[in-house]
């Protein structure tokens, strides 16, 4: 096992059809048209010495390292920017070349540190390599002329450090900012000899850099280095796993030493980022071995009493004499489960197969339940499965992209590089969102469209943009025909072209001007190849899933499913959210989305599993809580999540789990539900166990262990325990063997194994028999369903009403550093970036209650109230405020309320009447938090070792 | 569970539909109910609406009561287990 060197061609390998022959060296080669001399070398596994190429860049031709002959041509030209031609005889190594070589790295070296010895790039770094490739044994020119050497460092930046002395002006970080992550934030200052990388003029941490990592990755030298390199030194061996984080599943290198992480690489055969990172999976894993990691079992009588430690032993023979005193006491349905989209797809498959084989009934939901749900239930009644279309890499190939409440450089920021790309390369974007998001006009992007809507009011704007192609014959005959249920699109037109769908009597509802709506909808049915991307801001409302429906009739009227560049695109929050809801996680239905109430699965599964299954629907996550409340819900193993900080109406939320006579919460950390918990188990990370994830293009992506839980037991090996002392017996080597039994008991999956994941890389379900590779696109010559189903979308506006006492409404949302709850990335330097939640409020609604920017005001709800300090930004429109769920003691979802979508009850976060006025203190709840972090929080100490 | 809560959220599954027939809106909400909601959180609203059909929608009532006389709205056209469709509402 060593580290893994990927191969990089120097440019980019052409996509074309045409190809070209030629000679290099004396070797035949052929290679697609426009790919460069260079990249055709090194796929004969020539290596031409390179400082300013790598194949994730557009050729530069700065360096002048790569030069060759080529006969017939006069000069040295660069390799890296000639295009091969047929016929083209090159010889990459001559008297001149090597002269020429080593005379450009000499002028290199003698303006760059000789400190290679102690360089935190030794052995690392490409202009060490190359001046061992050219033969440099000397510099010429000495070392005491106008220099570098005494540049400043740049450490600003928590995660690497920019040394200017040892920058070699390549602009490969440049390029990398501008190419591949899109930002822009770098630049060249100067010229000649005072040439210099430059972050805007100000340090990387003022400036807009957004720690990607992408020009770190690029650097060939030590100017851009991480911190834990400097810290630990250079790795000594990789293992290719999954990132953690975000829906996007970014494949990464980690590079170890020994069981230390010295570092996380994207891995350019990764197809979901194919080698881009974000500053989460690039470098906020610091969590996985943070101080507050929890890795001893413990269990307590009370809320209240302190944590006892125990063996696992003890806390699984306890947790699970508790489950069944409570099932004997008050019933079987009495207790129940959640299973974790943050954990792999093998332990969410065991936790959902304890509930149903162990407990005995279908009491387990999913995390997905207060996200995409809606989703799910949208997307199978009109085009017949749950999933998203298409493959990230389909928006190469969109012409206009409509984002629909996301924020892609937020919270998918991987994929909103690849988006941002296409945007910088002439497709069309329209964005409908209250908020003004990044995308709406940024370096180099800028939406034709963005349509700013009231929260609340999806229906009402895509009903109007429908309405625009029907009324305006924008319609995509053929398709609708040839694809589509007639009779339901015929009753389905006659209802959107209605005139209560129009822009000109939605304008009152949405708050988007009607023409504005119509140039949107003309642009989108007559641009070209037209994909929907949307997140949170869609499903997260109470007509959710309506909003769903409505976005796939649009895209069917538009003939917009079934090809490149198209589809109706899901961007899931967490990373195996799709996973969770694969391996049957909702309450009513099995592994592959089959109801419980099919009497042929059922018993498929029966008898793999040697018990009964009940055929009933089970609980849905708030139906528990409000079951607890009520005494007849006693009990609850939680994997992985923490309902008491994201789930809405916390006061509800731990009013049910106070109730509660066993809960059990198997996490990395003492999160905010384990304060109301008897049994905690230790989780482990993602870098401690085996398994796979499923993103949010269907793609399972296998997850590698590369350190040993510290708790003692993966999860997967905890839930097999806690099943065995349960008495429904778990036996597993390995997670392997769980997803043999996964792909035996599925037919999606019935093609996926491990021995194939290591062969391909990835999978993207369906994998059987009639796709043996996976599906990279659904609905291709028809849909799932068969006939596309248009579905009848009636506004109907939310009961959440603005008035006197509650004027304003309040959105929430999540920003670039932090995940979800911050349990992992507030243990990290990414909260340099947000330290705290606070209120985004319109300088006119801040103006009138008299609040200035930083100041703290009181969020107040028909639920709760909070205190934050107040941003003042018109990046908010008139009577919208925002903020983000990240820190627990800020309580964001004290305020949000239990309505719900009406077909999932996926919860209205994106929709809480609020009234915000100043305060200088924090409100009582806040102040009950802090008292209860320490008072439900405490772990005995242990007796002194006996003698 | 509070049966004023389950209708509530009985209601709210027949405003969506109610811009189908209303036989086939009644049938939409009988199957959504028997393929989501646990048999006593049907029991619990049955049992309620015997009692007092107060703030009851009409397609709910006519859901509960006369079961499944219309035509889904959401009826399946060809179930494709392996393309995993069945009666998901997965997120």
């Amino acid at each position: 096992m060593g580290l893994i060197r990927e191969l990089d061609t120097g440019t980019p390998i052409r996509i074309s059809e045409a190809t070209v022959s030629l000679t290099i060296d004396g070797q035949p080669v052929t290679v697609t048209r426009g790919t460069s001399v260079m990249a055709a070398a090194a796929t004969l596994g020539t290596r031409i010495p390179k400082l300013c190429a790598s194949d994730s860049l557009e050729p530069f031709g700065s360096c002048r390292v790569c030069v060759v002959e080529i006969e017939g041509r006069r000069g040295f030209p660069a390799s890296c920017t000639t295009p091969a031609e047929a016929g083209m005889v090159v010889h990459t190594q001559t008297d001149g070349v090597a002269k020429r070589r080593r005379g450009v790295v000499e002028l290199y070296i003698s303006d760059h540190p000789l400190t290679c010895l102690t360089c935190s790039a030794n052995g690392d770094c490409e202009l060490q390599e190359v001046a061992g490739e050219v033969g440099l044994r000397d510099v010429r020119y000495g070392y005491a002329g106008e220099n570098h050497l005494d540049a400043p460092i740049d450490d600003s930046n928590p995660y690497f450090t920019f040394e200017a002395s040892k920058c070699i002006a390549c602009s490969r970080c440049v390029r990398a900012c501008a190419e591949t992550q899109g930002t822009f934030a770098l630049t060249m200052e100067g010229r000649g000899f005072a040439s210099k990388i430059s972050a805007g003029g100000t340090d990387f941490m003022g400036s807009e850099c957004v720690s990607c990592g992408a020009c770190v990755q690029a650097c060939p030298t030590a100017t851009l280095n991480e911190k834990s390199v400097i810290a630990l030194g250079t790795p000594e061996h990789s293992v290719v796993t999954t990132c953690a984080y975000c829906g996007v599943g970014c494949s990464f290198k980690a590079e170890m030493k020994g069981e230390t992480v010295v570092r996380m690489v994207p891995y350019k055969d990764g197809k979901a980022n194919e080698g881009h990172s974000c500053v989460k999976g690039r470098f906020a894993f610091g969590y996985a071995t943070h101080k507050d990691r929890m890795t001893k079992p413990m269990i307590r009588a009370k809320i209240t009493d302190e944590w006892q430690e125990v063996s696992w032993d003890q806390a699984l023979t306890h947790a699970a004499s508790e489950f069944k005193r409570i099932q004997a006491t008050y019933g079987q349905n009495s207790v129940g489960g959640i299973t974790s989209s943050r954990c792999t797809n093998e332990e969410t498959f065991l936790v959902q197969k304890l509930i149903r084989g162990a407990f005995g009934n279908n009491n387990v939901d999913t995390c997905a339940r207060v996200c995409h749900s809606p989703t799910g239930y949208g997307l199978n009644a009109t085009l017949g499965t749950s999933a998203g279309t298409q493959d990230f890499a389909s928006v190469d190939h969109s012409d206009v992209i409509l984002i629909i409440g996301a924020n892609p450089t937020d919270g998918h920021p991987v994929f909103a590089s690849r988006m941002k790309k296409r945007l910088r390369a002439g497709a069309k974007l329209i964005i409908a969102d209250p908020r003004r998001i990044d995308l709406v006009r940024s370096a180099h992007v800028e939406a034709q469209h963005h349509l700013p809507l009231l929260p609340g009011t999806n229906v009402a704007l895509v009903n109007a943009l429908a309405h625009v192609v029907v009324t305006e014959g924008l319609v995509a005959e053929e398709y609708v025909r040839e694809r589509c249920d007639m009779a339901e699109f015929e009753t389905w037109a006659r209802f959107i072209a209605l005139d209560h769908n129009s822009p000109e009597v939605s304008e009152a509802v949405t708050g988007v001007p009607a023409a504005d709506v119509r140039a949107a909808a003309r642009l989108f049915a007559t641009g070209g190849n037209a994909a929907i991307y949307y997140g949170l801001g869609v499903t997260e409302h109470s007509q959710g899933t309506t909003t769903v429906m409505a976005m796939a009739n649009l895209a069917m009227v538009t003939g917009s499913i079934g090809k490149l560049g198209a589809g109706v695109n899901p961007l899931r929050g967490q990373n195996n959210v799709q996973g969770a809801c694969d391996m049957g996680s909702f309450p009513h239905e099995l592994p592959g989305y089959r109801h419980v109430s099919d009497d042929a699965t059922r018993e498929m599964f029966e008898s793999f599993w040697g018990v009964p299954i009940s055929a009933d629907p089970g609980l849905r996550i708030p139906n528990m809580l409000d079951d607890a409340v009520e005494g007849t819900f006693k009990a609850l193993y939680i994997q992985g999540e923490d309902i008491a900080q994201s789930d809405p109406d916390t006061q509800h939320v731990t009013a049910g789990l106070r109730a509660m006579e066993c809960v059990v919460v198997q996490d990395i950390f003492l999160n905010e539900t384990a304060k109301y918990a008897h049994v905690f188990l230790p989780g482990s990370s993602f870098l401690e166990k085996d398994g796979t994830f499923t993103n949010a293009e269907r793609r399972i992506n296998r997850v590698r262990k590369v350190m040993s839980p510290l708790g003692g037991l993966a999860d997967w090996e905890a839930t097999c325990a806690f099943s065995n002392a349960l008495g429904f017996p778990m036996h597993y080597n390995h997670p392997s063997e769980i997803m043999d039994e996964v792909a035996a008991l599925t037919p999606s999956f019935s093609g996926v194994s491990y021995a194939k994941l290591d062969e391909l890389g990835s999978i993207q379900w369906p994998c059987n028999e009639e796709a043996p590779l996976g599906t990279p696109m659904m609905h291709v010559d028809r849909f799932v369903r068969g006939k596309g189903r248009f579905m009848l979308t009636e506004y109907v506006a939310t009961e959440e009403r603005t008035g006197v006492h509650y004027p304003l409404i309040l959105t929430t949302g999540r920003i670039l550093s932090h995940y979800n709850v911050g349990a992992q990335t507030r243990r990290t330097e990414n909260s340099r970036w947000h330290e705290e939640d606070l209120l985004e409020i319109h300088p006119f609604d801040a103006e009138h209650r008299g609040v200035l920017d930083g100041e703290m005001v009181a969020i107040e709800s028909r639920a709760g109230e909070i205190a934050l300090r107040a941003h003042v930004t018109d990046r908010m429109q008139p009577g919208v405020v925002y903020t983000t769920f990240h820190h627990a003691k800020s309580g964001a979802n004290v305020v949000t309320t239990d309505n719900s979508d009406w077909a999932t009850n996926c919860p209205e976060y994106k929709v809480t009447a609020v009234q915000v006025r100043r305060t200088n203190r924090p409100s009582v709840w806040q102040e009950q938090f802090a008292e209860e972090d320490v008072s439900l929080t405490r772990i005995a100490a242990l007796a002194p070792a006996a003698e | 569970m509070q049966p004023e809560k389950l209708l509530h959220m009985a209601n709210q599954v027949a405003t969506y539909f109610q811009s189908y027939p209303e036989a086939d809106a009644a049938t939409g909400v009988s199957k959504h109910l028997k393929a989501f909601w646990t048999a006593k959180m049907c029991d619990i609203l049955v049992q309620h609406l015997s009692e007092t059909q107060d703030g009851a929608s009409p397609i709910v009532l006519r859901a509960l009561w006369n079961g499944d006389e219309g035509r889904n709205p959401i009826h399946k056209a060809i179930p494709n287990p392996a393309m995993g469709e069945l009666n998901s509402d997965a997120g």
